[in-house]
């Protein structure tokens, strides 16, 4: 463990020293002069931004949807009672049920709680109660404002987390393997 | 006749002497390091406290649990040294505990871990301190290139200089001083506290702990905070070039650099400024803690 | 021919005024702009296809015709030089998306298979054994991602928004980025 750090360490170096600069070998600037059109009166601003954000938000949805090319979000297996869910909420609540999955696979089986005392079992069962009421919260929030690409970017991140969290908790589970 | 009773008042003591007199073993070992040479400690259960001196040897000084054995071994540049339990004692009781106390040189790289331990390392100034543990704090005071902090229940605390610091915890707090370049810092339900130098990069996670950060930054550096519903408070010296980005769904941006303003969709704020000509790059994003960023 | 004061360029290092006199169509202020960015966003665009030369050059080229096109919608919330490096990016991850489609579903193929739909490389031996080359021979999205992360300083929210990954994925392919230049590099 201790080498792979090192070499890590030194990779991480390396490419953080990388230049940041290449010179090109030509000069490009005739290819875009010449292909420059004249410039047209600014555009009004105000237009610009939803059409930003729409474009943030199909990425997102390409993003969530592109990796389902199976599991495309169905509006008829939503929360029961809803009556029209917006696709990117309904692009989210197909992400839950897929991370929800994964956290059901990565439960670790026979972790070793001698292992834990008891502060700590409450700990990491607290940790994850606040992970689901974030999710919760977001969730409610996306169902208000369905189209708010910060609040998605905010679902992914968290995700993210949790992801990480499961995974410790894997590898808590591996290292107990180990230890037994 | 004093003698004979003295003799089976002693043996009857002996006898009836509480068990942890008789459990523990005491460690008393020695063996020889490089300066910069490596040492990778694990106890499950117990606590690891390494400190520096300035000789080519490590000592390992402690006590060991009734039903545990001590390994060391020896490869290439390190030593590795491991608590190992007995398997067929453990009947689902707890692990015994066994409490290790080293000294290593001072240029060495270490790596400790622990399950319920904490981990306290002090002095060093080698390539890398890592320290792993799940219920039990981490205290480190370092000055090595890398340092790698977790703990998953417990507080990490780290004062010294090193120019790459990543400290994770779950629900403990963080608290660090003295760190520049490098620092990625993750938490779940603890609170950060940060007393930074100048950073080249930074990265902050929380989801319902509080993020304080006073900090600066380098020319071209990149600092992100997220949080979901914590608070984020940071406070930057004046005058600091960079451009800040900041956003929330549904808390309260106030900046001493700026002005935020609500956002068109949601009940949030937004803040987009550039201070002094930009060049660093600050990026804050919370759901619902407020964020407040101000000047020293 | 009487260039009067109003046609002289603002000094060296007044950039926003460079970019306003931009804006307003004044494509000498803009070819400051590209001399001034073009080194960057080349050493951008040519780790992200793969150390393709003529690639590269093409996507340059790209990039700063899309600013010039796009300059009205530059805010001066960030440096001219940040808006520009992210939409560069984002030609350059555009132009590969293109080409992938034409190959298929992204997540059906395999690495060899990968490589061959971002086109003909001049990546050849002759390239020394060292960290571009090991990074030009990742697979493309784990290549994008070290790139963007560990070179550029983005972040994975502005990774995964920039390429349409989750971030989970994002942070996924960054561990294996590393895995595999570390091993390319212990060859």
């Amino acid at each position: 463990m201790r080498d792979d750090r090192k070499d890590q360490d030194q990779l991480l170096e390396a490419l953080h020293r990388l230049p940041r600069e290449r010179e090109l070998l030509r000069d490009l600037w005739p290819g875009i002069a010449g292909r420059l059109q004249p410039r047209d009166l600014p555009q009004g601003r105000r237009w610009t931004r939803p059409a930003v954000a729409a474009a943030v938000l199909v990425a997102f949805m390409a993003g969530v949807l592109f990796q389902r090319q199976q599991l495309l979000p169905e509006p008829a297996s939503a929360e029961a009672g809803s009556q029209r869910i917006p696709e990117v909420l309904a692009a989210v609540q197909a992400s839950e049920r897929e991370y929800q999955a994964a956290f059901r696979a990565f439960v670790p089986v026979g972790l070793d709680q001698a292992m834990l005392d008891d502060q700590a079992i409450d700990d990491i069962q607290g940790s994850w109660t606040q992970f689901r009421q974030a999710e919760a919260a977001l969730l409610a929030a996306l169902q208000d404002y369905p189209g708010n690409t910060f609040l998605a970017e905010r679902l992914m991140g968290l995700r993210a987390q949790q992801l990480d969290f499961m995974q410790k908790l894997y590898v808590l589970d591996q290292n107990s393997r180990r230890n037994t | 006749m004093t003698t004979k009773y003295q003799f089976i008042l002693s043996l009857l003591s002996a006898m009836l002497a509480p068990a942890w007199v008789l459990a523990a073993q005491d460690i008393d070992e020695r063996r020889p390091l490089a300066n910069d040479g490596s040492v990778t400690v694990i106890n499950v259960a117990g606590d690891i406290t390494i400190t520096a001196w300035d000789r080519a040897e490590v000592q390992l000084l402690g006590s060991l649990g009734d039903e545990s054995t001590l390994d060391i071994s020896e490869s290439g540049q390190g030593l590795r040294i491991e608590v190992k339990q007995r398997d067929e004692e453990r009947n689902n009781q707890h692990y015994e505990s066994s409490e290790l106390q080293l000294t290593i040189p001072e240029g060495a790289t270490v790596s400790a871990s622990g399950v319920s331990s904490d981990i306290e390392i002090r002095g060093l100034r080698g390539a890398a301190v890592t320290a792993e543990t799940v219920s039990g704090d981490v205290e480190v005071t370092a000055h090595s290139n890398h340092v790698d902090l977790k703990s998953v229940s417990g507080d990490i605390g780290f004062d010294g200089a090193s120019p790459r610091v990543t400290a994770e915890s779950v629900s403990g707090d963080v608290v660090l001083r003295g760190v520049e370049g490098e620092l990625n810092v993750s938490v779940v339900s603890g609170d950060v506290e940060l007393q930074a130098g100048a950073l080249d990069r930074g990265r902050f996670e929380a989801v319902s702990g509080s993020l304080d950060l006073v900090l600066s930054l380098r020319e071209n550096s990149s600092v992100n905070v997220e949080s979901m519903s914590g608070d984020v408070n940071v406070v930057l010296p004046a005058g600091q070039a960079m451009e800040i980005r900041a956003q929330t769904f549904s808390g309260s941006i106030r900046s001493g650099f700026g002005s935020p303003q609500k956002v068109s969709h949601g009940p949030g704020s937004r803040l987009d400024h550039t201070e002094a000509g930009g060049g660093a790059s600050l990026r804050l994003e919370s759901f619902s803690g407020d964020v407040e960023i101000s000047q020293q | 021919m009487d260039l009067g004061p109003e046609s002289q360029l603002p000094r060296a290092g007044d950039e926003r005024a460079w970019v306003a006199r931009a804006r307003e169509g004044d494509q000498q202020a803009f070819e400051r702009l590209y001399r001034m960015h073009s080194g960057r966003i080349h050493a951008l665009c040519w780790r992200l296809c793969g150390g393709n030369a003529a690639l590269a050059e093409d996507l340059v080229q790209e990039a700063f015709i899309r600013a010039w096109d796009k300059l009205h919608l530059f805010e001066g919330r960030s440096t001219f030089g940040t808006w520009l490096h992210r939409l560069a990016a984002n030609v350059a991850l555009s132009d590969r998306r293109i080409r992938l489609r034409r190959v298929g579903n992204e997540e059906a193929l395999d690495e060899g298979v990968e490589r061959v739909a971002t086109g003909a490389r001049d990546v050849t031996a002759d390239l020394s054994g060292d960290l571009e080359q090991a990074i030009a021979g990742l697979p493309e999205r784990a290549r994008t991602v070290l790139i963007l992360y560990d070179v550029e300083g983005y972040a994975h929210a502005e990774i995964a928004e920039m390429t349409g990954m989750a971030v989970g994925s994002s942070k996924a392919q960054l561990h294996r980025a590393r895995q595999l230049v570390r091993e390319a590099l212990d060859k």
